[in-house]
């Protein structure tokens, strides 16, 4: 039987039993449809947080102050003090950390700001002037506050877009008085709106020189980073040893499981957060599995039904002179037909709608494998019903009634 | 000689006790011949028709056919004989019902893998011989009883075999289809066609050159038959 003459046949079989074959199929686009969706959307969360950690550069390294958590009940709170100004002034001296191409510190608290009669609860960062390249955010309305401002922790203040169209509306912002606490603080820059980066909001944060966050704000003397970043991507690795080892020798420390702090790059971030994204989405995806197997057992069992429904066909089929063979890819052609029929138009609606909610865009890759599982599972389960009808004695199903 | 069985026996196992179907046939077919096979029911007629048609294959005995030994054919030397060289017509017809004339008449040739251009010439000029022609498109289930075996003799000559077996072809159909339906066989016969006839009713079994008697799972009598009906003359014929 020709290629063309099989298609012919499976689909007027299919269409002879309509509403059969649709609630057939409908087992396994569901399954296949949940299967594409927890993977897309796992790829779309994943490229999401990986996005948020691209913001940081692949030439910066975090410093984080306390014990990498190794498990649930560690607290990043022990040591969460260890990084000072001494250790600033060792992590800058090329002596030490020759790659390191600027050092950043790092404070960081939320705080309720005001302004006349308005409050508003916000993230209060506070950095050198240098944040603005490390992160690409450039005050889009006045100005960065500057070194002579960090030297001299002066009450200067560079505003989110939304802190500022929460506080100022429409108004110009730029000159105004905020308050935090009981500083007053002078608002020198607006910054662009951007979106998250990095983890960090900072349409919603306002960014002061770090010493005035010490000194008049949060009142402590530690950071709570220390950003580093080498002159280039190649010498991470090397500036990570020449930070860890600076760090022992300032807080005398010989056994590293003592270390008070850890560091973080980009790379091991990613790693991570890849790890993770990617055995949950498998982990859901193996649920979703679970439909389909389900979606299989449907096929297999109508094509059960069917087999046993048009014995006699398949008898004169069979007395007429189809083959054994013959049958069995006629079965199996069935099963594939009807998973692959709607599996088709199913993801290609899902990739659409899909399309418009997520800012990922949907993977023709997966959409391909979508249809392979399914054509397979069509095989796989409709194989069995198909043998079956193949091995039937033709004079036992010419006399079935 | 275009059938020959020797000493032809078929078991059916089913359990604990067998049945002996057919306990010992011998018999042979020539090309052209009209041959009824007649006996009650339960005799083993129907089981002899199974082998000759190679629907089924002996338990012991051989089986010859056009010089071959298809005793020991594989199942699928066998679909392929069925495909080619005999035709069927059965007593309850087996067209498929949601399929059209023209398709049943074409599905044989599917299975010869003739491509669809000339299937559907070949199956239009039987349907049309067989006073089908404004059927075509019909679906099988809207025909009356004498179209459908019509339909059935079509289906069976479409890949041009070399023998018919036609097994109570007129047991579902009124007494004047079923004449029409003997005319048509008789009108093969004369073109030469072997045709191998099952029923148990004299009456059809009278248009047959020759009638073989079964009882038993054994030949009870061979007997050539002396004055025939013919359908086309209306009168007995020697």
């Amino acid at each position: 039987m020709g290629f063309f003459d099989l298609i012919k046949t499976s689909l007027a079989s299919l269409n002879a039993n309509r509403s059969r074959s649709v609630l057939t199929i409908l087992g396994i686009v569901i399954g296949v449809a949940a299967i594409m969706l927890v993977m897309s959307l796992g790829a779309g969360a994943q490229n999401l947080i990986l996005q948020q950690l691209q913001a940081i550069g692949s030439k910066t390294i975090a410093i984080i102050p306390g014990r990498e958590p190794k498990g649930p009940t560690d607290f990043l709170s022990a040591f969460s003090d260890s990084l000072k100004e001494s250790d600033l002034k060792q992590l800058k001296n090329p002596a030490n950390v020759p790659h390191a191409a600027r050092v950043i510190p790092m404070v960081f608290g939320s705080e309720v700001v005001s302004y006349k009669n308005d409050t508003y609860q916000t993230t209060i960062f506070g950095f050198t002037e240098h944040y603005a390249p490390l992160y690409d955010l450039y005050p889009r309305e006045g100005q960065n506050f500057t070194a002579d401002d960090v030297e001299s922790s002066s009450s200067v203040i560079v505003i989110g877009s939304k802190v500022k169209e929460e506080l100022f509306g429409n108004n110009e912002a730029v000159g105004e008085k905020l308050r935090i606490k009981d500083t007053t603080l002078r608002v020198v820059g607006v910054l662009p709106k951007k979106g998250g980066a990095s983890f960090i909001n900072f349409d919603n944060a306002i960014l002061i020189p770090y010493t005035t966050a010490q000194n008049y704000i949060f009142g402590i003397k530690y950071f709570n980073r220390i950003i580093v970043e080498t002159d280039e991507e190649i010498n991470v690795p090397v500036t990570e040893i020449d930070i860890i080892s600076t760090l022992r020798n300032a807080h005398n420390i010989t056994d590293p499981d003592k270390d008070d702090f850890f560091l973080e790059t980009q790379a091991g971030a990613m790693e991570t957060v890849s790890a993770i994204t990617s055995v949950m989405t498998l982990f859901v995806a193996a649920v979703a599995a679970i439909s389909l197997l389900v979606g299989g057992v449907g096929i297999m069992n109508i094509m059960l039904v069917s087999v046993t429904e048009r014995t006699r066909e398949i008898g004169l089929r069979k007395a007429v002179g189809a083959t054994d063979r013959d049958i069995t890819t006629l079965g199996g052609a069935l099963g594939i037909i009807i998973s692959t029929l709607l599996g088709l138009i199913i993801s290609v609606v899902l990739s659409k709608a899909l399309n418009a909610t997520w800012t990922y865009t949907f993977p023709v890759v997966a959409m391909i494998i979508g249809l392979f599982v399914a054509a397979g599972i069509g095989i796989i389960f409709g194989l069995y019903p198909a043998r079956r009808a193949a091995r039937l004695d033709p004079v036992e199903a010419l006399r079935y009634e | 000689m275009l059938i020959e069985l020797q000493d032809v026996k078929k078991t059916f196992d089913e359990g604990e006790s067998a049945t002996h179907a057919l306990r010992g046939i011998s018999l042979s077919i020539n090309k052209g011949e009209f041959v009824a096979i007649m006996g009650a029911s339960g005799s083993g007629k129907s089981t002899l028709l199974h082998i000759l048609s190679f629907l089924s294959r002996p338990t012991s005995g051989r089986h010859f056919f056009d010089g071959k030994d298809v005793s020991n054919f594989s199942l699928m030397d066998l679909a392929n004989l069925r495909n080619k060289s005999v035709g069927f017509v059965f007593q309850s017809f087996n067209l498929l019902a949601r399929a059209t004339v023209l398709e049943n008449v074409e599905l044989p040739m599917l299975y010869a893998n003739i491509r669809p251009k000339e299937r559907r010439q070949r199956a239009l000029i039987v349907i049309e011989r067989l006073g089908l022609g404004h059927r075509t498109k019909h679906l099988s289930n809207q025909l009356s009883g004498g179209e459908k075996q019509r339909v059935a003799i079509a289906r069976a000559l479409v890949n041009q075999p070399e023998v018919i077996f036609a097994d109570e072809p007129t047991g579902n159909l009124d007494s004047s289809s079923g004449e029409q339906l003997m005319g048509v066989l008789e009108e093969l016969h004369g073109e030469g066609k072997t045709i191998v006839l099952i029923t148990h009713e004299t009456y059809t079994a009278a248009f047959a050159e020759r009638i073989i008697h079964i009882k038993d799972g054994l030949i009870e009598a061979d007997t050539v038959v002396e004055e025939r009906y013919s359908i086309k003359d209306h009168k007995f014929i020697k």
